[in-house]
């Protein structure tokens, strides 16, 4: 059963045509890896999921809903997150502050309620503050969650960001290199998380250019080449198939094995 | 009672005097990216340069015209320098640099306003008058449309034959192109803020003769400068030409209109305000592109 | 006795301006909007309370009708602009100033354009002695400023203040977690609006007559000049900000009665204003006093959590 439908999504900027009829679907219930070459298209394609990008064709479907041409904020609304690339933290806020932020559904967060509904509000801040400090616990940044944000360094300003997808309660995330600029080490625990999730039920997209992390974990994987799908199959099949050495030759094929 | 040949000229005498003072405007947006509106104040400070020369019935204009640009450009230039750059460096955000403009904005208009004082005062140079059929034009508003259109054709020829002028296009369209192409960034920015406040200041010395002289003399007239900045593109020269057109043409065909409905000729003003608005929510980055 | 007259005055003034210091405060401090015709809104509750006044309306049904006219200002104003980059923003509200001023000297019939419109006491039929009324006028002022102070606390150190906070450092991230940003950009300009149109209806009540050159563009830079001196994002900040400034802005009026100087003290003031904000913003830019982080009852989790483990 397919969560998520991309369907035929085309984009140029300028003349440049960085998306092809890309095409592909997400299961329900697994981890599905998006890899390819750099300038493949596969950011754009996560960014254009989300409602960052506006395709100039093709269509993105969650749950058989169409979400094609909804803004970033109605897709986290039916139940997607997305978790940046290069993190875009809120670098004046506190840690804590920054995973608070992405919680759903939080009562606070409108202006009426904010001051008229404090008592709920503040209970349900401190629940928030909770699962945000299992979520710090895992990422290993509890003693940094009362710094600014922009006190934090590349490595945990990036894990930070991926706590902040995890906040979010999704049904689905979309994550764009979660293991990229964090040690081995961290990665792997990163992607052994986000594997409990996918046992309670969550769905992953995820763009990765640690190859070794990700086919361990991924359940299904897509290629993308110049702006289109071009291989696709579980973890094994795409390794056996000659496209997808013919794609990464010279470019990612060492540095994706080496790390 | 108004005349289309008279309304016609009047356009192109409002146009020249926008696209002089839209210049430097529109190529230090494009090149530094934030609007400065203490550029309103180089406007005001090329006209009291005039006031040295002017005051008298005998005065040299042209001398007026030429120490006016020096002075706005070697202002310009020099805030540029030891304000903006300053803070560029220091990554300020666009907020501060505005609100930095608007703040050297007072210091220079207060300044100017402690030397001159702020009631109104005019030159004393006078202009013959010529009436072609019914339309009447004046020897400033030939020098002014002379001076604009020599600039527009001195300023295209710069920018498509030189390299400086190569360059500033290049930086104005795309602010990441110019570091690649190896030009002196810093020394093409540096010579538009002057350049381009040199214009302003001459549009000033035009504006005070053509009306009077004081300290809000160039903010009166910013409004309809950032409107056509905007509509014309900014960093767009060409578009800046189109635009003061423009504007020249619908503030004064407006004014007819809004005489003809028992409106405040006041109202000139909301005009420019209009096409902003209406810029903003039909075509945001302007003609140009 | 006749000092008791200034600081009486300088205290209305002072008070007015932080309440325009805070208004200013949610917008930029907060929400990160460079609003630059802040004095539009000033006016627009400024005339709204000189007119509806006249009707012989009780004050405070006028203030806060000056409160809703210049919200609901703000918000019409700021649309266009909202979804753009900052520095439309800054040109249309500035611009917007502009008009509103032209537009209030040019229809006379509204409100006596140039000529001006007399605005009466809210305690005119309070039997007061005009002392009396002044010392009214202060404790009015000082109240809506303190209401308003604590509003803006309870508001700011919420999960909705932190939202705003987000959007001040990266509005799109705030959206990709759910929020439109749109709808609270809008939210902050009407509620610093209206804060801006009660400070005007303030105004308008206090000097009981206005005109149109009141609400020069050097209203709005003298609140820009409050609010970075005295440190975007912190309500003390803002208000300290407002009551210095507005020492020296009633100090050099005092100066300009009652002296003869070779200068302009007007003229000079605003000149090192300039330089002063200049300095600031290239040595300190947060001002006197930093933000403070939120409040908001999760960060007393943390200190649990955190010696637990």
């Amino acid at each position: 059963m397919a969560i998520l439908v991309v369907n035929g999504i085309s984009k140029s900027f300028g003349g440049l045509q960085v998306l092809n009829q890309a095409s592909l679907e997400v299961a329900e219930g697994t981890i599905t890896g998006l890899v390819g070459p750099n300038g493949s298209g596969k950011t754009t394609l996560l960014h254009t999921i989300f409602g960052l990008i506006k395709p100039d064709a093709g269509t993105v479907s969650f749950r058989n809903q169409l979400i094609t041409g909804l803004k970033p904020h109605q897709i986290y609304e039916v139940g997607l997150a997305f978790s940046f690339q290069l993190p875009r933290l809120f670098f004046q806020l506190t840690v804590l502050d920054n995973l608070l932020l992405a919680a759903r559904n939080h009562i606070g967060t409108s202006f009426a309620s904010a001051l008229f509904l404090r008592r709920r509000w503040r209970r349900q801040e401190t629940e928030l503050a909770q699962k945000a400090m299992q979520i710090l616990e895992l990422l290993g940044l509890v003693h940094l969650a009362l710094h600014p944000a922009g006190e934090l360094s590349g490595g945990q300003r990036k894990l930070l960001e991926i706590g902040r997808a995890l906040m979010a309660d999704p049904v689905m995330i979309l994550l764009d290199e979660p293991a990229a600029g964090v040690n081995p080490v961290l990665g792997r625990r990163i992607y052994q998380k986000l594997y409990t999730l996918r046992e309670q039920g969550l769905s992953f997209l995820i763009i990765e250019h640690k190859l070794d992390i990700l086919l361990d974990f991924a359940d299904y994987i897509y290629m993308m080449d110049a702006g289109r799908v071009v291989l696709s199959g579980t973890p094994k099949e795409v390794i056996e198939n000659p496209v997808f050495y013919a794609t990464y030759v010279g470019e990612t094929q060492n540095a994706a094995f080496r790390s | 009672m108004f005349d289309i040949g008279q309304i016609l000229v009047n356009s192109v005498v409002t146009s020249s005097l926008y696209l002089l003072a839209g210049t430097g405007l529109t190529l230090t947006y494009g090149l530094s990216r934030f609007p400065n509106f203490a550029y309103a104040e180089f406007i005001t400070l090329g006209a009291f340069c005039g006031l040295f020369f002017l005051a008298k019935p005998d005065g040299v204009f042209f001398l007026a015209l030429i120490v006016a640009f020096l002075v706005a450009g070697f202002v310009s230039a020099s805030s540029y320098t030891l304000v903006f750059r300053p803070l560029v460096e220091r990554k300020t955000s666009l907020i501060h640099l505005m609100v930095a403009s608007i703040a050297l904005g007072y210091v220079l208009r207060h300044s100017m306003g402690e030397s001159w004082g702020w009631s109104a005062q005019a030159y004393q140079i006078m202009w013959p008058v010529y009436n072609i059929g019914n339309v009447r034009i004046t020897g400033l508003w030939i020098i002014l449309i002379a001076t604009a259109v020599l600039t527009a054709v001195a300023l295209h020829f710069f920018l498509t034959r030189t390299r400086a002028g190569k360059a500033i296009r290049a930086i104005a369209s795309n602010p990441d192109l110019a570091s690649v192409t190896g030009i002196n960034r810093q020394k093409v920015v540096l010579l538009t803020w002057f350049f381009g406040a040199g214009l302003a200041g001459v549009a000033g010395v035009f504006r005070a003769a053509d009306t009077r002289l004081f300290p809000m003399l160039g903010w009166d007239i910013l409004l309809p400068i950032f409107a056509v900045t905007i509509l014309g593109g900014i960093g767009s020269f060409y578009g800046l030409i189109i635009a003061a057109l423009l504007l020249g043409l619908a503030e004064n065909f407006g004014v007819v209109l809004l005489s003809g409905l028992g409106l405040s000729t006041e109202y000139r003003m909301a005009i420019a305000f209009l096409i902003l608005i209406g810029v903003l929510i039909i075509r945001p980055k302007g003609l140009a592109r | 006795m006749d000092l008791m007259i200034y600081v009486l005055d300088t205290l209305v003034f002072m008070g007015i301006f932080a309440l325009l210091s805070l208004s200013l405060n949610v917008e930029y401090g907060f929400t990160g909007l460079g609003n630059f015709g802040k004095v539009a809104f000033f006016m627009a509750g400024a005339y709204t309370y000189a007119i509806t006044s006249s009707f012989g309306w009780p004050f405070y049904l006028c203030l806060i009708l000056a409160g809703l006219v210049a919200s609901v200002l703000g918000a019409l104003v700021s649309l266009p602009a909202l979804r753009l980059r900052e520095d439309y923003l800054a040109i249309v509200t500035l611009s917007f100033g502009e008009i509103l001023r032209i537009f209030v000297k040019a229809e006379q019939w509204l409100a006596g354009g140039v000529w001006g419109i007399a605005v009466p006491s809210a305690f005119a039929n309070m039997d007061f002695t005009p002392r009396m009324q002044t010392w009214a006028s202060v404790v009015l002022v000082w109240v809506i400023l303190i209401a308003v102070f604590v509003f803006l606390y309870l508001l700011m150190n919420s999960p909705y203040g932190r939202v705003l906070r987000g959007i001040r450092e990266d509005d799109v991230a705030v959206q990709v977690l759910g929020k439109s940003y749109v709808l609270y950009k809008v939210q902050a300009l009407m509620v610093g609006s209206a804060i801006a149109g009660v400070a005007g209806g303030l105004f308008a009540q206090y000097i009981r007559f206005i005109d149109p050159y009141m609400f020069l563009p050097l209203v709005t830079f003298t609140v820009w000049v409050m609010l970075i001196l005295g440190g975007p994002a912190n309500p003390w900040g803002a208000v300290v900000g407002a009551v210095i400034v507005e020492f020296f802005n009633r100090g050099s009026r005092i100066l300009k009665d009652h002296l003869a100087l070779p200068f302009d003290p007007h003229n000079v003031q605003y000149a090192l204003f300039g330089l002063l904000i200049i300095f600031l913003l290239l040595y300190r830019p947060h001002g006197l006093f930093r933000e403070k982080p939120l409040k908001t009852g999760a960060e007393a989790e943390v200190a649990k959590w955190q010696s637990s483990s």
